[in-house]
């Protein structure tokens, strides 16, 4: 478990791996303590991404296809961070989602819910100058899992980040403000500390909301884990 | 700043993160392919198995989405002597709220983390050669569990 200071202030900022009420978990968590390895093993820079293979297209999940999606359009803009609060430039940001149905086009999601032709619901960007990034999509639906009777997961956008150093690879969920379903879902509330929870909602932003066109909302992503943050295994 | 948290990559990632896996074999370096299997010894279709080595002072990266049967596949683009061990290895998966990382040595070289291990734990670290490269299993869970790091 990543644990995070400051002030003195210890916070448990990753979920655990064993989260009784996240049902899936109790086949693939580890049982085992985690090794600390020797720091040398793991900060390993990945390799400088080739920015040729994202286009500024990718990040517009709403012109796809000939016609445009079903659907709430957003903007979700955010700025990449160190935990220093530098920007992360030129990273690569793969997000996947549902569509405005809670559907996902994939061949296992089997709610009843109508997939969206004009819809994949994957996209990716590139983090500019100062670390920021924009995708221009729908709202994703809420949708149904068999974790427990009658659940509903929020609405939510999957985020893939890779950052500077192995240490650093995160993958997320983007939530959204005022969500009734975030107080039941059991992924979001395996992340213990509130203040860490806050992290992965998004605010609503009247900024980046489009006169007659588009909401806003804003997620900044703040990577943890890299070389000689007060990070510490347990 | 506090960090953003991690969160599962869930069941239905592949549409999303499938682009990097490459699509046409590539002839160079070798294969190193493997089960990710559970608690149960069950296969765990649906997880997402990431590489990243040093070959010649380059990095490296690689990408597998699993089949139904557990099965992953990742090209490693350098031969085996170019290769610096240990091979990073990332496991994503629904039901792991977290990543799970791993090292992959292709051979025993008995470095401070191999050394540091009980030995029969130090075996889930070392890849067994193949007629094409390397086979390395991850056991998620359970009496034989791989070794998996934290930092
Ligand atoms: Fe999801």
């Amino acid at each position: 478990m990543n644990r995070y200071q400051i002030g003195g202030v210890n916070y448990q900022i990753d979920p655990a791996y064993d989260t009784p009420e996240y049902r899936s978990s109790a086949q693939r968590a580890p049982t085992q303590p985690l090794v600390v390895a020797p720091s040398r093993l793991v900060e390993v820079s990945f390799p400088v991404f080739e920015e040729s293979k994202v286009l500024p297209r990718d990040a517009d999940l709403c012109h796809q296809f000939p016609q445009e999606p079903i659907g709430e359009r957003i903007r979700v803009t955010g700025r990449l961070l160190g935990s220093d609060g530098r920007p992360l430039v030129g990273q690569l940001i793969e997000i996947w989602q549902a569509n405005a149905a809670g559907r996902y086009r994939h061949a296992v999601d089997d709610h009843p819910a109508p997939l969206d032709p004009n819809f994949s619901g994957a996209g990716r960007v590139l983090t500019g100058p100062d670390g920021g990034f924009q995708f221009l999509t729908i709202k994703p639906g809420a949708y149904p899992w068999r974790n427990h009777p009658n659940a509903w997961r929020p609405a939510h956008i999957h985020f893939s980040i890779f950052g500077r150093l192995f240490t650093e690879r995160l993958v997320t969920q983007m939530f959204f403000p005022n969500d009734p379903l975030l107080e039941y879902d059991p992924i979001f509330n395996a992340v213990r500390e509130r203040r860490a929870r806050e992290r992965l909602i998004a605010r609503f932003d009247w900024d980046t909301t489009e006169e007659g066109y588009a909401l806003g909302y804003r997620f900044d992503i703040v990577m943890g884990g890299h070389l000689g943050s007060p990070l510490v295994a347990s | 700043m506090l960090p953003t948290p991690s969160q599962t990559v869930g069941p239905f990632f592949s549409f999303g993160l499938a682009w990097m896996v490459p699509q046409e074999p590539v002839d160079t370096g070798f294969v190193v392919e493997g089960v990710v299997v559970d608690k149960n010894a069950d296969p765990v279709g649906d997880a997402l198995v990431e590489a990243l080595w040093v070959a010649n002072g380059q990095a490296a990266f690689a990408r597998s989405l699993c089949e139904p049967t557990g099965r992953y596949h990742l090209r490693i683009t350098a031969s085996g002597n170019e290769v610096a061990s240990p091979i990073l290895v990332s496991v994503f998966a629904r039901g792991l709220l977290q990543r799970l990382v791993t090292a992959m040595y292709l051979t025993d070289i008995g470095d401070e983390l191999l050394c540091s291990l009980d030995p029969l734990r130090r075996q889930t670290l070392i890849a067994k050669p193949t007629p094409t490269g390397y086979a390395f299993d991850v056991i998620l869970s359970g009496e034989s569990e791989t070794v998996f790091l934290a930092w």
